[in-house]
Parts: C-alpha cells; sequence; structure tokens
C-alpha cells in the first residue's frame, strides 16, 4: 500500500527539536536532492554570483538592521526561545477579563460563574498540566509594563507571548492606548515576545457592530504602530467571548505560536488530510480543549465546535472511566482494536443524516488526541487506508515530541 | 509610471542578470503598455474558433478573446478523475495547467476540444534518476498551486507544494524539475509570476512570509537559489498573492486573519496600505484591472472591494454579501462600456464567486448590483477548487471530481430569471408597497445584444448591422434591462469623464475605466421597475382610525329597567360616537348610526313603555326566558356527554359522543337535544341509574316535535315556557338560599334545565292551565343577566330559609319525577303550581329588595333586560337586528371592522330576545364555545355562568356570537397593529369571557415588572433583590419606618404618590397622613401627596 510517508521518514533524524531547522526531517529528499545538484553544477560564474549575492544580502540586512533583527529572532525562534513550557501573560484594563479566561480556559470554570470572580490584585499564575504544560500569568491593571520601578526582567523574560485583553463592551479607547504603550515598551526591549490582543466580550454584540469595531480597533492600533515605527510589528487580533469557543480558538493560535513542533505537525496533517481525503484534522490537547496544530486548509469555527464538543465528550467520558486507557475507553461508538503496540482509543461519530461525513477520534497518547473532520469518499471502507495512515502519523508525532 | 521606469532599471539591490533575453521593442513603451489592456479594436471576426491572442499583439496586458459566434456556446470539458487543485493558464490562453495531489499536466483547449498534451507526472515518475544521476526518491508532491510564467520565460510552470517547496519545471524538459525552491517552511498557498517581468516570482506561505524569487538566476543557481527578498510580519498564513496588473513592483496580498496588504516589493519594511478587511480569514484577493481596487473575499461571506490607491483610513466601498463563505473570486475580465460617452472604454464591474466546498454553485456578480448574483451555475457536485477566466465569457474551473470545465458565462442562466419580478409588502398601517418590472423577453442571444443596443443607444454603437453570424457582441451582458438596464440617465460631469479619458492616453478608448467612475453613476443603471404606493384598499386612515378608536364609546352602563337617565346615557354615547364620525368626514356612516341610534331609542322607548305597562297592570315576578336556561343548560349537558361515561345512555340518545363528531354530523337529527334536562347535581350522583331510567326511545319518538327550546319559543306560543320557567326560577332561588355556596351554584346551573323537561309541549291542555299563569312570569331584572353573588346576594332577602327548603326539594322531587315519567303523565304541572303559590309568598317577602338587587346587578349587566315574549318590533319596517346585521354586513364590506365593534358592542346589549337564531345554529353555536371554554379550562360551572351572562342575550336576539366574536378580534388585531394598547386592552375586557378570540392571546404572557425609578428600565428579578440590574441603585425603603416590613402590619406592601412618586409601605404612609395627620410627603419633597 502506498501511504502519506514513505517508512524510513523518521530514520534520518528522528527528534526535530534540537535541529536548525525542525522541517527538514520531514523531507529529507529536498535537501539530498539540493545538494546532489549543487555538487554537479558549479560554475565559476556562479561562484561570482554566490558572493556577489552574499554582498548583497549583507547589505541589505544593513538597511533593515532593526527589522532583520526581529526577523532573525523569529527565524531562530524554534530553537532559541522557550525552552520550557508555553507561557502567556494576560494584561488589560480591570474587569476586562483577564481572570475570567484564565479560569474558563485553564480551571474549566463554567463561563457564568465567572460573574463572582473577584478583581486580581496580585500577580498570579495559573498552570495547566496536560500534554503541553500551559503556564498563564496575569498582570493586574495598576501594575503597568511602563512603570520604571516595575522588575520587568522578571516578569517578561519568561513570557512567550503577551495577551492584551480588551473588554469591547466597554470604553475601549483608554486600553487602546495602554495596549500600544504596552506593545512599543515589548517591542523596544522583549521583541521576542508575542503580542496578542484578544477583543473579548464580544457575544452579545451584533454581527455588523462586532465587525466595525474589530475593524476599527485592528487599523487603529496598526496605524498608531506605524507612526510609532514599530509598524512591522505583528500584532493578532481575536474576537474572544468565553462564553462560545471563540476563546478556545483564540488561545489554541496563541499557544501554536509558541511551539516550536507547529510545522512538522502541520506537514504531517496536511499530508495525512490529503491522503485520507479527510475534510480538517485537528491535534487536540484533550484535558484544554486546545488543539496545537490543525492542516494548513482554510479553517471554519464550525468545524472546530464540532471538534471541540466532541473532545468534551471524550473528557467526560475519560473523567469517568480514567484517563489511562488500560481499562478501555467507553465512547459513543468505539471500536478497539489490538495492535502491536497495545490498545488504541479510538472512535467515530456521524453528525450528518446522510453519514458521509463523520468525525474520527484517536488517542495518539493519554493526553493528545488526533479529531478528524472526515469528508466524502473517505467512508468506512476506507478505514484500512486511514487507519494505516493514522498508525504512522501517531508513531510519528510521538517521535517529534519525544525530547 | 514612475513604478514603470522603476521596473526597467531595477534596484540596486537586484543582481545583474547575465543571461537577460534582449528587450523586446515594446517593452521600452511599457509605461503605456501597462495603463492599457485590451484590443484597439472589438474582435469582429466571424471565422470560429480563430482565437485572437493579446500576445500577437505584443501587449502584455490580460485580455484575451475567444472569438465565439453569439448562439455559439463554448462549453468543454475535459475529464481527468482525479481531484485537481489549481489550474493555471498560459498567457495565449491555449493551454490550461492542471495541478492535483496526484495530477500534473497542461491541457490543450481548442475549438472546445481538450487535450491532454504534457503530463508533468507521468514524466517525473518516468524519469528515474534525477538530474545529478542519482536515483529519485519516490515521494508524492501535493500541488496547492501552481503559475505559468509569461512572455519569454513561457516554458516554465512553478508548483507550489504543501510541503513547503515550490518546484519550478521547463515544459520543455518536462522530467526535471528545473529549480526547487525551499526556504518556507511551511504550506505554500500561492505562487503567482509578475504580468510585467516573467522572471519575477512571489509565494505566499503559511508561515507568514512572502517571498520574491528571481527565475533569472535559475538557470546557473539551480540548486541553490535563494529568494530575493522576504516580506514577513504578518503572524498568519498569506492565502493569496498578486502582482498589481498595472505597477510592475507592487503586489498585495491577504492573510489569514483578514488583513489585506499593499506593499512594493522594493521596501521592505512596510507595507504601503495595510487594511483589517475582514474578521475570518481572507481566502482570495484580486485586483480590479484598474489597478487601484482589490477585491478581498473572505470566509465571512464577505466581498469587499477597497481602493488601495492611497494609505488613509479606509472602509471598504463596495461589497457582496455572498450566501457562504468566499473562497474564490475573480473579476470578470472588462467588456465594453456601453455609456456613450465612455467613447468605448473598457469596464469592469463584475466578479465570479465560488464558495466552500458544500456549496457547489458559482455566482457572477455585479457591483452595480450587488444585492443578486446576476448569473449562476453549479457545474459539480461539490464547490470548484479553483477557477480563472480565459477570456470575457469563457471560465475555466476545475473541481474536486477531476474535471476540467470551460463554461461560456452567457450560457448560464442568469439568477434574475428565476426570480419574481414583482412584490410587495403591506405595512401594519395599511400602506402598501407594490414593485414591478417588466420580464425581457426570452430571445435567443443571437438577438440578444445587438437588439438592446441598437434600440437604446444606436447613436453610441456601432454594431454591424449584419445579426446572424454576427460574432459575440463585447458589450456589458448585464445591461438587460430585466438585471440593470441600459440607459445613460445621469449625465456623468465632464470632469469625471475628462479624468476617465486622461488615463487612457496611450490609446484611443481602450484602458480600463477605474471601477469607481462606473460605480458612483450606479443610479443610471437601476432597471426600470414601476412601484405603487398607495393605501390599502378597504384599509381606513390611520388617523382616522387612532382617532376613532380613541372616542368611541363602546358600551354604557345598563340598568336593569329602561328608565328616562339611562336612555339619556344611550342617547348621549351615540351621539358623541355619531358626532366623532362625522368629525372625521365619513358623513355616510355618521348617518347611519344616527339612523340606528334612533331606532335603537324608539325602540327602548316603547320597551320602555311596555314595560312600565306590564308593571301597573301586574306584579311581575322575576322570571327566566327559555332560550338562556336554554344555552347553559345545553352548554352543561354537552359538557356532561362530554366529560362523563357516555356508557349508560342508550345509544339512541346519545349517538355522539364527542364535541368534535357533534360538529361533523351538524345536521342529524340525533343531535337534536334530546328535552331531558338532567340536573346536574342528579347526573352527578346517579348518572349511571338516573340515565338508565330515561325512557329515551320514547323520547325520540315524542320529540319528533320541535324539540329544542329555541324552535319553541318561535313557533309555541312563548308565555306557557316562561311561565315554566319563572315558576322554576323562583323555586330554585329559594332553594339556593338553603345550601350552602357550592350546592347553589350548582342548583343555579340546575336551573336552566327545567324548561327543557317540557314534555308537555303537546300537551294542549296544560298549556292552557300555564297560559293562566302567565301573568306570574313577568320580571325585569332577570336574574340570567346578574352575575352569581348578585344573585345569591338577592336570594339571601329571602326571609325564611326552612321554608325554603321545603319547596326546594319538592322542585328536585318534581324534576326528577318530570324526567323520569316525562311522558307518563301529566302529573308535574300540579306539583309546580304548588311550588309557584310558595313562591309567590316569597315574592312579596322579596319586594323591597327589588331596588337593591337591580343597583347591585348593575355592574356586571351585560345586556338589557326584557320582554323576550313580546315582540314590540312587529309590524315596524326596521327590525333593530336585522338592521343591525345589515349594518354590519355593510362595514364589513368595507373591510371597518372597526365601526362593526362600535355597532355591535353598543346596540347588541340593548336587542330585544326577540329574534332568537335557529335551533340549529344555536346548537353549533354552543357546542363550539363549550368546547372552546373547556379547552380554556373552564369549570362547567363558569362555562354555564358565561352562557347565562354574555352568549344567552346575543344569542336569543338573533345575532351570532361567532360573527361577534370574529369582528372584534379583527378589530383588536387592528388596534394592536396600531399600537393602540389602552384600546386594545379596552376591548378585550369588553370580550372577557364571551368571546376567547380576542383576548386569549393576551392573557397567556401578561408579566409586571418593577420600573427602577433612576434607570427606567425594568427591574427583572422583581422584589426578590432590591437593586435595579441596570444601574445597580437599591430601592429606596420606606421613608416612615426604614424597615423591610411595615411595624404596622400591612406586610411589605407598598404604596406610592402619583405626584412626587414617592412612597412607602402603605401602612406607614397609612398611619403617617391619618393618625400623624401629616400633609406633607414623609419625604419632605414638599408635595402634598394627601391633598
Amino acid at each position: 500500500m502506498r501511504t502519506l510517508f514513505s517508512e524510513n521518514i523518521l530514520s534520518p533524524s528522528p527528534t526535530p527539536a534540537p535541529q536548525s531547522n525542525p522541517f527538514e526531517l520531514l523531507f529529507p529528499s529536498s535537501i539530498s536532492t539540493a545538494s546532489s545538484a549543487d555538487s554537479t553544477q558549479s560554475s565559476p560564474t556562479q561562484n561570482e554570483w554566490l558572493t556577489q549575492h552574499l554582498q548583497n544580502q549583507q547589505r541589505t540586512e544593513s538597511e533593515t538592521a532593526n527589522q532583520a533583527n526581529y526577523a532573525a529572532n523569529g527565524q531562530q525562534a524554534p530553537n532559541v526561545r522557550r525552552k520550557g513550557n508555553p507561557k502567556m501573560l494576560f494584561m488589560g484594563l480591570r474587569r476586562s477579563g483577564k481572570s475570567s479566561i484564565q479560569k474558563v480556559v485553564f480551571e474549566k470554570l463554567s463561563p457564568a460563574d465567572t460573574l463572582f470572580l473577584e478583581p486580581t490584585s496580585r500577580i498570579g499564575t495559573v498552570k495547566m498540566q496536560s500534554f503541553i504544560t500551559f503556564e498563564s500569568v496575569e498582570l493586574p491593571h495598576q501594575l503597568s509594563a511602563t512603570t520604571p520601578d516595575f522588575d520587568h526582567h522578571a516578569v517578561f523574560s519568561h513570557i512567550g507571548a503577551v495577551i492584551w485583553v480588551l473588554d469591547v463592551q466597554d470604553e475601549y479607547l483608554t486600553s487602546i492606548s495602554e495596549m500600544i504603550q504596552t506593545a512599543v515598551f515589548l517591542a523596544e526591549n522583549y521583541p521576542r515576545v508575542n503580542f496578542e490582543v484578544f477583543i473579548h466580550k464580544t457575544d452579545g454584540l451584533s454581527e455588523e457592530y462586532k465587525y466595525e469595531t474589530f475593524r476599527e480597533v485592528r487599523q487603529r492600533v496598526q496605524d498608531e504602530l506605524s507612526d510609532l515605527g514599530h509598524g512591522d510589528r505583528s500584532v493578532s487580533y481575536f474576537q474572544t467571548s468565553i462564553f462560545d469557543h471563540s476563546i478556545f480558538e483564540a488561545m489554541s493560535k496563541v499557544v501554536q505560536r509558541l511551539l516550536p513542533q507547529l510545522p512538522a505537525m502541520e506537514a504531517l496533517l496536511n499530508k495525512l488530510c490529503s491522503t485520507c481525503g479527510i475534510q480538517k484534522a485537528y491535534l487536540f490537547d484533550t484535558m484544554s480543549k486546545i488543539y496545537v496544530a490543525t492542516d494548513a486548509s482554510p479553517t471554519f469555527l464550525k468545524d472546530y465546535e464540532v471538534c471541540s464538543d466532541y473532545v468534551d465528550v471524550i473528557v467526560d467520558i475519560k473523567q469517568i472511566y480514567g484517563w489511562h486507557g488500560q481499562d478501555g475507553e467507553g465512547k459513543a461508538v468505539s471500536e478497539r482494536r489490538n495492535q502491536d503496540d497495545g490498545d488504541i482509543g479510538e472512535s467515530m461519530v456521524t453528525y450528518d443524516r446522510s453519514g458521509d461525513t463523520y468525525i474520527y477520534a484517536r488517542e495518539i497518547n493519554d493526553y493528545l488526541s488526533l479529531i478528524c473532520v472526515m469528508g466524502k469518499g473517505s467512508t468506512t471502507n476506507k478505514r484500512v487506508l486511514i487507519d494505516y495512515n493514522v498508525g504512522i502519523l501517531h508513531d510519528a508525532l510521538l517521535q517529534v515530541f519525544k525530547v | 509610471m514612475k513604478e514603470g521606469n522603476n521596473v526597467t532599471a531595477p534596484p540596486a539591490s537586484i543582481p545583474k542578470p547575465p543571461p537577460l533575453p534582449t528587450p523586446r521593442p515594446l517593452q521600452r513603451a511599457r509605461d503605456a503598455a501597462y495603463k492599457f489592456i485590451g484590443y484597439p479594436s472589438r474582435p469582429s471576426s466571424p471565422h470560429v474558433g480563430v482565437r485572437r491572442e493579446a500576445l500577437t499583439q505584443g501587449v502584455t496586458g490580460k485580455a484575451r478573446y475567444a472569438s465565439l459566434t453569439a448562439t455559439q456556446n463554448a462549453t468543454a470539458i475535459h475529464k481527468t478523475g482525479l481531484e485537481i487543485n489549481t489550474i493555471a493558464i498560459n498567457e495565449r490562453g491555449t493551454h490550461a495547467l492542471l495541478g492535483g495531489k496526484e495530477i500534473f499536466k497542461t491541457v490543450k483547449i481548442e475549438d472546445g476540444i481538450c487535450a491532454e498534451e504534457v503530463n508533468l507526472r507521468t514524466a517525473i515518475r518516468s524519469t528515474p534518476n534525477a538530474a545529478s544521476g542519482k536515483p529519485r526518491q519516490t515521494y508524492s508532491i501535493d500541488i496547492a498551486d501552481v503559475a505559468w510564467a509569461k512572455g519569454d520565460c513561457g516554458d516554465y510552470v512553478a508548483a507550489a507544494t504543501s510541503s513547503g517547496k515550490i518546484i519550478l519545471y521547463d515544459l520543455g524538459h518536462a522530467g526535471f524539475p528545473a529549480v526547487q525552491l525551499h526556504e518556507h517552511f511551511r504550506q505554500v498557498h500561492t505562487v503567482t509570476f509578475n504580468p510585467h517581468r516573467s522572471t519575477l516570482l512571489l509565494s505566499g506561505s503559511q508561515d507568514g512570509t512572502v517571498r520574491l524569487w528571481d527565475l533569472r538566476d535559475v538557470r546557473h543557481e539551480a540548486n541553490s537559489l535563494q529568494s530575493k527578498r522576504k516580506f514577513s510580519g504578518q503572524s498568519d498564513g498569506v492565502r493569496d498573492v498578486k502582482w498589481s496588473p498595472t505597477d510592475g513592483v507592487d503586489f498585495a496580498f491577504g492573510t489569514d486573519s483578514g488583513w489585506v496588504q499593499r506593499w512594493d516589493m522594493r521596501n521592505l519594511k512596510a507595507a504601503k496600505v495595510k487594511v483589517p478587511a475582514h474578521t475570518l480569514s481572507c481566502n482570495i484577493i484580486d485586483w480590479h484591472p484598474d489597478g487601484k481596487h482589490i477585491a478581498s473575499a473572505s470566509s465571512d461571506q464577505f466581498v469587499r472591494v477597497w481602493d488601495f490607491s492611497h494609505n488613509s483610513k479606509q472602509r471598504a466601498l463596495w461589497e457582496i454579501k455572498a450566501p457562504h463563505p468566499v473562497m474564490n473570486a475573480r473579476w470578470r475580465p472588462s467588456c465594453e462600456s456601453s455609456m456613450p460617452h465612455d467613447n468605448g472604454a473598457r469596464q469592469c464591474t463584475q466578479l465570479v464567486t465560488a464558495y466552500d466546498r458544500e456549496h457547489p454553485v458559482i455566482h457572477v456578480w455585479d457591483l452595480r448590483r450587488p444585492a443578486m448574483p446576476f448569473r449562476e451555475m453549479a457545474p459539480y457536485s461539490s464547490a470548484p477548487t479553483d477557477l480563472l477566466w480565459h477570456s470575457q465569457d469563457l471560465l475555466w474551473t476545475v473541481g474536486r471530481e477531476g474535471a476540467f470545465l470551460q463554461s461560456d458565462i452567457q450560457h448560464a442562466p442568469k439568477v434574475i430569471d428565476k426570480r419574481n419580478l414583482s412584490s410587495f409588502a403591506i405595512s401594519p398601517e395599511g400602506d402598501v408597497k407594490f414593485v414591478t418590472q417588466k420580464r425581457k423577453q426570452r430571445r435567443s442571444p443571437k438577438h440578444h445584444h445587438p437588439s438592446i443596443q441598437t434600440s437604446n443607444n444606436g447613436d453610441s454603437l456601432s454594431v454591424s448591422p449584419d445579426t446572424i453570424l454576427l460574432s459575440r457582441s463585447w458589450a456589458d451582458d448585464s445591461l438587460d434591462h430585466s438585471f440593470l438596464r441600459v440607459a445613460p440617465a445621469k449625465r456623468q460631469s465632464r470632469s469625471e469623464s475628462a479624468a476617465a479619458m486622461d488615463i487612457n492616453n496611450g490609446g484611443p478608448s481602450m484602458a480600463v475605466l477605474p471601477l469607481g467612475v462606473i460605480m458612483n453613476n450606479r443610479v443610471s443603471f437601476a432597471p426600470q421597475q414601476s412601484m405603487i404606493i398607495g393605501r390599502l384598499p378597504y384599509h381606513v386612515d390611520p388617523d382616522v382610525f387612532r382617532d376613532l378608536a380613541r372616542g368611541y364609546t363602546h358600551s354604557v352602563k345598563l340598568t336593569s329597567s329602561i328608565d328616562d337617565g339611562l336612555l339619556r346615557v344611550i342617547e348621549d354615547a351615540f351621539d358623541s360616537n355619531t358626532q366623532l364620525i362625522a368629525s372625521a368626514g365619513l358623513h355616510n356612516r355618521a348617518q347611519s348610526v344616527k339612523i340606528v341610534a334612533f331606532i335603537t331609542l324608539n325602540h327602548l322607548k316603547v320597551r320602555a313603555k311596555a314595560q312600565l305597562e306590564k308593571k301597573v297592570e301586574t306584579h311581575e315576578h322575576p322570571r327566566h326566558a327559555t332560550g338562556q336556561t336554554a344555552l347553559s343548560a345545553l352548554a352543561v349537558r354537552l359538557l356532561a356527554e362530554h366529560s362523563e361515561s357516555p356508557e349508560p345512555w342508550p345509544p339512541s340518545v346519545q349517538p355522539v359522543s364527542t364535541l368534535t363528531k357533534q360538529l361533523a354530523a351538524m345536521d342529524s337529527t340525533s343531535n337534536v337535544p334530546t328535552p331531558l334536562a338532567r340536573p346536574v347535581s342528579d347526573a352527578n350522583l346517579s348518572a349511571a341509574q338516573n340515565g338508565a331510567q330515561l325512557p329515551d326511545p320514547d323520547n325520540d319518538e315524542q320529540l319528533t316535535l320541535p324539540p329544542s327550546l329555541t324552535a319553541h319559543v318561535q313557533q309555541v306560543l312563548p308565555p306557557e315556557i316562561s311561565f315554566f320557567n319563572s315558576q322554576l326560577t323562583a323555586n330554585n332561588l329559594k332553594s339556593l338560599t338553603g345550601t350552602d355556596r357550592v350546592d347553589m351554584v350548582r342548583r343555579w346551573s340546575i336551573q336552566p334545565k327545567v324548561p327543557l323537561s317540557l314534555d308537555p309541549v303537546d300537551d294542549k291542555p296544560k298549556l292552557q292551565t300555564h297560559d293562566s299563569n302567565e301573568s306570574f312570569s313577568f320580571m325585569v331584572g332577570s336574574a340570567d343577566s346578574k352575575d352569581l353573588s348578585s344573585s345569591l346576594g338577592s336570594a339571601r332577602h329571602a326571609s325564611d330559609p326552612n321554608l325554603l327548603v321545603v319547596p326546594a326539594t319538592t322542585v328536585r322531587a318534581g324534576n326528577r319525577s318530570a324526567n323520569g315519567n316525562t311522558n307518563e303523565d301529566v302529573a308535574p304541572p300540579a306539583e309546580i303550581v304548588e311550588i309557584r303559590i310558595a313562591s309567590r309568598g316569597r315574592e312579596h317577602a322579596d319586594e323591597p329588595s327589588s331596588s337593591p338587587r337591580a343597583s347591585g346587578a348593575d355592574e356586571s349587566l351585560y345586556s338589557l333586560p326584557d320582554e323576550p315574549a313580546q315582540d314590540l318590533e312587529e309590524g315596524k319596517p326596521f327590525i333593530l337586528v336585522e338592521l343591525l346585521t345589515e349594518l354590519v354586513k355593510d362595514a364589513l364590506k368595507a373591510g371597518d371592522a372597526q365601526t362593526a365593534t362600535m355597532l355591535v358592542t353598543m346596540i347588541a346589549p340593548l336587542l330585544p330576545r326577540t329574534h332568537p337564531l335557529s335551533h340549529q345554529e344555536v346548537e353549533d353555536t354552543v357546542l363550539t364555545y363549550t368546547d372552546t371554554y373547556a379547552l380554556m379550562g373552564f369549570l362547567p360551572e363558569e362555562i354555564a355562568g358565561v352562557f347565562d351572562k354574555h352568549l344567552q342575550h346575543t344569542v336569543m336576539a338573533g345575532l351570532q356570537p361567532l360573527q361577534i366574536e370574529s369582528i372584534m378580534s379583527c378589530y383588536h388585531e387592528q388596534l394592536m397593529s396600531f399600537r393602540m394598547f389602552t384600546e386594545a386592552a379596552y376591548l378585550r375586557k369588553l370580550a372577557y369571557p364571551a368571546y376567547p378570540a380576542v383576548y386569549e392571546d393576551y392573557m397567556k404572557d401578561n408579566t409586571i415588572h418593577l420600573k427602577c425609578g433612576r434607570c427606567g428600565k425594568s427591574v427583572q428579578n422583581g422584589m426578590a433583590r432590591t437593586t435595579c440590574e441596570g444601574c445597580s441603585e437599591k430601592q429606596a425603603s420606606c421613608p416612615v419606618c426604614r424597615l423591610n416590613e411595615s411595624p404596622y402590619r400591612g406586610g411589605m406592601l407598598m404604596s406610592s404618590c402619583m405626584l412626587c412618586g414617592h412612597g412607602g409601605h402603605a401602612e406607614c404612609l397609612r398611619q403617617w397622613f391619618e393618625d400623624a395627620k401629616g400633609e406633607e410627603c414623609p419625604t419632605g419633597c414638599g408635595c402634598l401627596c394627601s391633598g
């Protein structure tokens, strides 16, 4: 059977993280062909050009020293930064919903109960032990990043991403100006820290208004940042609400940017999708409902919602029957098979009346699940193919994370 | 043009390429060439199948023409069976390059025939060795996007793969990849060649970077080709990159987070224009041929068009709200403008969209009418994965089904042809708006465009006169009179059109008009539609309606007897109504109301006189009319039949046990109510035995005569019946006093049954005797017009309870015997006479209490008491009921429920009960209402009460309650739609409880909320919490006690002053104002609340 990955795909270099270029391990062919071609066609003119090119490159870099600096940082980021776990720092005005987000995402508080949260007055850290250990810190509003007596280094040096929470139902102009100050401060002092903006509490706003404010905030921040000379700095914006899936999706994207393994996982999923006719594949951190990777096809919130709900079901059942697969996965429609490496937790559920599309879930390990929305044509009689490929993906992923 | 110069002299950072091909002469004139896309002349060649390629002219524009005859359908298909992800076209428009996971080949399309030409994939696979001679590693490439270089690099194609590699192939050496570009470390979504300098390649990737490659280096640096430029700074993947069609150094891209940015490739630092275009991922962008505008399409179901020529805060200039998430969008190649002053310049206002995979439809939109698609087609069963325009009419699509399709858009159906071209809407106030448009005659396409153009503006368009083999017109095909209109209605301002002309200084009118020039003149393209605005026929003027609704008097306070006061009140009410109508200018209606008022009053006077005479003549005793007892009795009986087990009843008597069945069997004789009126108490006690004893078969035989009371009333002399009624009523009244409340209620509902047991109907002698007793049975304040409490109250006046118990039992005994021996003997009369005597004694004792009873009954009088036996209208030209019916009918014909309601509510209570409805009608009505009330949860006693008080009179007066109900509910709906809630509430009050249709819907969810005094919002949590959610203001405590509960008992009941709004515990305030003699408000606001 021809599958998406050659069998020796992992053999040359099974551990991606320490490598300078993690994606190379997946496509060793490219390196080999490139190098071989290099050896055959070399000519003096070419060498000449090479030096010229190098000089040029240097010039460009010196020209855009500032930016190249960041760029270089960004490029090497997977190796240099964030040795440990993804760490996020929440900032924002008071009552903007920082604690609520933390509680809902990491402590599984019911969104309705966040109404009764007391204002946070101290720097608090929340840790979630799952497949990936998430660490999130909340900076109370009175501690501004720009105040001189504030120990920036202690706070920002270990942080992967700063999330600015902006309450869209409140007067957000003050929040925007503070946000810009913080962004500028970070850009100047901690350029490797990602800056993310959650335009929060969008529930209950009309579509029209939502779009308008979203556009307004983005345009305004962008304009001000470029006026201050940081227009090239990438700021991502998310519309979030703790009452639906948008907060999880936004957190997922934030976390993904902190994961050095993302390109590898994404490439694996891409391959899987195109081979098995999968519409959309997610790798879920089972506990937190955060997806650590997905394939590159356009994402629709609907797909994510369905998968996320399904993960909820799996978690619920796991809470009953235990997290460790030995006692069997008591899932809705569960099939258990024995393979060489032991039990496999997998299940599928149809949500479409025609039965054409269904969701396929497979546990990579106790805390990581692969959830796929299967498209038309990948019916159950192709299960052999799917199982085989997913098995390979399974092994590859374990390798990726084996550090 | 500055940019154009810069292209010819590239920036210093780009190395001078050694093997640069000699520039063709025309490239020197690139400045001009950038600016126009198109042809000096329209293709008028009639030769089928001959393509006129743009390249032969040396113009580096995108314009291609497929010369098609007007009728030809150039649809062509090429099936591969493999999923195709993407498509590219070569510059000449002869070949398509298809890319997918398992497909990578070129297809030649000519004359509607598609033929595979180079299969790159097999070539690659069949080459066992790489160019280096080493064995090629087998791996599949998943192609996400392909591009075909232009100009002198026309042999090169680029394929973007999901692994992050871009592979270049030379079609001449298909087996070997010319070069692999590998710097993106995530999937490459898009690759594109610069239309002006085809060696420049842009690639956009999921890793958030756009890279620029220069292919001049390929031949030498094939293995280590590095990108020239990297444009980064995006946090999200780049979904689409496109070079500007006019500026050789500019390009734009759209990202996953919805940004659209325009960059200059010489400036690495920041974008020229950066617009947050969408909330979701921006899946595709496309430059308008004018080089200024960009259309961006997104998963958020919008296609937005932006002006990217300047960097300032901006909103979308135009947007299309698509029905599904848009995955693909392309401007349709420009067509000739049909505006005469554009001089045949080209315009482009249409674009094609394709959606996500569940929605296979493809739409062509025209920005001039963005609300609906212009054309629609669905070539595949799932959405096409990629599409592009070959030429103005030919659209190339590829899909997951593996088919490459060239579709002729002229043959795609127009959406508007499927739509209704007329529409109307009615506002609640009665305005109606109707819009219609003439549908164009369906013609064969060959006559289509020429005919329009020649007919409309033959001056501007030079269409060759031959029509048969005419080549297809390249004019604007959306101007077809139904979708958009050809009409140079609004003159463009000189300056504007002059500006438009200025652009195409290079050639005569061949440039593409800037989108704004076309769009801002959009008004003139609106299709010709006719519209009617006006009032609904039969609909009253809203102002008049409001005025009348506010002013109408609907009811007067009735008294038990007709006296001068009452007459005056009625007259005043009618007068005010008449004046009101007249003041509204409805003199016709005023006149008829006046007449009916006059007749009513006359009739009432006559009645008053008759009543007086009677009173003088005989000391009447209040008595019941036959009908009223009949209705409630009928209702109760029906209910009993409905609810209780019908088993003991012989089938002949009770053939139909459910109301529905009865309703279904309207005219069956078995439906006739048996004269057996079982007292409810009896039925309850011994339904089985009693029922079993009934000699029903006899009944059936006997009662072939008019068995129903109503019929009876009409045919037989009423006095006898009324005699019986009065007798029994009196007795019952007495007996009521002796029993407890529940019993009384029951008795009350029993009483009507007695007349039903009138077997003596066919007994002539008996009738005689009754006749003699007729004098008894007149009464003015009929008990039926009172509610239970008042009748009970009046009954309490009876002097001796002990005395009354006896008659009650005898009556019951008599009833039972009457029931039991319906046809056997004539015993009952004797007993009845006896009872009557007893009652007479009571009557005298009762005399002084008659007036209080009457006054007590005032409030609950729903109809004017009268004497049904005496038809005072005999011989008169107008019978009041008939007059009313006709008037109502007339008003309804005009749709005027308002007047009808007014007439009915005013006059119906005053009607004499002399013209009852037909028996069958009564029965059906009672059935309906009993059913309804029962469904609404009324108790049997209550139902009987409702019949007694409300429907009885109406039915006996000859009005159909169902009709009244529908009139009133219609009026009520009108009131609600006019938002006249007070009037509607008043109407509901009038209708309650008899006409459920009026009030039913408004009984359910009436909730009372407290209103916060500070912010004015309602306090949702009621009294449970004393703070307002809106402003979190605490509820003020009682100013007297400041406690939660009043110390003066009273509990938590609050009251407040209407003047100052301050309030407190009712009991506290009472203490304050009464006992403490306080005059001002206890809060000290100075309000004299008590005064």
